[in-house]
């Protein structure tokens, strides 16, 4: 965490290293994060890239609370989400599917893989927004709860009690196969 | 702390395992008097974790990388200005050379020739440039000095395309830009704006972190794959086959007294900053022959270059193509 808040620092002081580090670290993270929510593949690589450029705009104003970085870029990305979901009745989708790449080199296994996951992505929007949330980042996004609290803007206690009903719910809409 | 709570904290440390790799069954075994409940919930959750196999296309991976480190560069430097920021900018010249010819003797300035845009001697090469520019009256002169350092830039740029890094062959590129600019500038019958290219090229030597701006808009680099083209055309350049006849352009010089050698001393002075055709001749050819070289070189490291070095090595490409075709034409 003191390496991070030591690159944080540098970052906020425009040093290109460290932001691409930063950037590095966390691209797939927000991508996965907006494309499983918004399942458009085109609107996701358009959002994704602009989580990051305000972040590099905002990075001065950041400031270090013992947090992973990564929550406050996930904070950017859920407003932006929130925003898209206010306009979307504007917009055509594309499928998610495009966007799945399973690195693997069977094809095979890469159909399966993806159909797994068009499924999952089916089945998660049975589920209510918080749901979906506490789905995505703890297990898209790999965020211990603590994190997930802070961007969710809950308490601890209620994330875990969240992510129950979360696991509760998605596993009675897979078995149940109510998958469009 | 009621059961609800109790199962709920045990449920998350079972996540928190699984995400590290754990294998379910390690943690009912933790837990004997939950694991009918745990197991289905773990599974779901197993399920729910194949959606971290969603990856960004790299094509677009590529884009948004390539987008993200101009958004760098065109932000304002937060650092200080540093030691050479304070001073103005003639102060900072003057500056610059008396450090330089002080370096000279030491053998600093002989290290720093080869030296590459990643490596610290760098801005002693940068600032050794700007100072052999600053000693040489000529027009002439100084084109040969452009088109060496420009020569220089490709080389720079094919050496940091080899290890991978972008933004060194994109501030190559811009160096190089400048110079050819000054170049074609100065060959141009009462060409203006070398002065302004000094300058710009002295900049680069101050390690300033941003590049330096090019006088001309830069066409954006589309970083799609399928949009780069790799056949990329080279200008047509023409090496001319008739060796161009001497024109005397100094008038022979007049005995005289003080009024004839001040204009003496005028016609010498024009004359310095005059390209004398001959040797503007021999001047166009080797533009010319190192035009063809470098642009080659570019062209090919393009086309082996990897996707995320394409859009930057494009643009050298298209600044090479339009710096020596503009030289060129106003050596014709």
């Amino acid at each position: 965490m003191q390496d991070e808040e030591s690159l944080i620092r540098r970052a906020q002081q425009r040093d290109q290293v460290a932001l691409t580090q930063l950037y590095e670290e966390n691209f797939d993270k927000i991508y996965r994060y907006i494309v499983l929510k918004i399942g458009d593949r085109t609107e996701a690589e358009d959002m994704t890239q602009q989580v990051f450029l305000n972040a590099l705009k905002s990075i001065s104003s950041y400031k270090f609370k013992g947090m992973p970085f990564s929550s406050w870029l996930y904070r950017i990305a859920h407003n932006q989400v929130v925003d898209y979901f206010r306009k979307k009745s504007r917009r055509v989708t594309v499928p998610l599917d495009e966007s799945i790449a399973a690195g693997e080199d069977d094809p095979g296994k890469v159909a399966e893989t993806k159909l797994e996951i068009e499924e999952l992505a089916q089945a998660a929007k049975k589920l209510t927004a918080a749901q979906q949330e506490v789905i995505s980042l703890r297990f898209t996004g790999d965020m211990p709860v603590a994190e997930v609290a802070r961007v969710m803007g809950r308490s601890a206690g209620a994330v875990k009690a969240l992510q129950h009903s979360a696991i509760v719910a998605l596993r009675k809409v897979l078995s149940a196969g109510a998958v469009s | 702390m009621n059961k609800n709570n109790e199962f709920n904290n045990i449920l998350d440390e079972c996540l928190e395992r699984l995400i590290n790799g754990e294998a379910i069954e390690a943690c009912l075994a933790g837990y004997p008097e939950h694991a009918e409940e745990l197991e289905p919930l773990l599974r779901t959750a197993l399920e729910a974790r194949k959606a971290a196999a969603i990856k960004p296309r790299p094509e677009f991976r590529d884009r948004a990388a390539y987008d993200f480190q101009a958004a760098i560069r065109e932000m304002e430097p937060e650092k200080s200005r540093g030691f050479f920021g304070w001073f103005p900018r003639w102060a900072t010249v003057v500056a610059a050379v008396v450090v330089v010819v002080l370096l000279a003797g030491t053998g600093t300035v002989a290290a720093s020739t080869n030296s590459l845009p990643d490596e610290p001697l760098y801005q002693v090469k940068l600032a050794t440039e700007a100072v052999r520019l600053t000693f040489t009256p000529s027009a002439l002169g100084k084109a040969e000095l452009y088109a060496r350092f420009a020569d220089e830039r490709v080389e720079e740029i094919i050496r940091m395309a080899d290890k991978g890094k972008v933004k060194q062959v994109e501030k190559a590129t811009e160096r190089m830009n400048d110079q050819l600019i000054a170049m074609a500038n100065l060959v141009t019958p009462g060409g203006k704006g070398a002065a302004q290219m000094e300058t710009a090229t002295f900049e680069a030597a101050e390690a300033a972190p941003a590049p330096v701006p090019a006088p001309r808009p830069a066409p954006t680099p589309e970083p799609e794959a399928a949009q780069v083209p790799m056949d990329a055309p080279a200008p047509v350049i023409e090496i001319p086959s008739e060796p161009v006849e001497e024109v005397p352009v100094m008038a022979a010089p007049r005995a005289g007294g003080p009024r004839e050698d001040a204009g003496r001393d005028e016609e010498r002075g024009r004359a310095d900053r005059e390209v004398k055709p001959d040797n503007q001749a021999r001047f166009r050819m080797n533009v010319s022959e190192q035009a063809m070289e470098n642009i080659q070189e570019l062209q090919e490291l393009l086309e082996e270059a990897p996707e995320s070095l394409k859009p930057a090595l494009l643009r050298a490409l298209e600044v090479a193509i339009d710096g020596y075709e503009q030289a060129l034409n106003n050596l014709d």
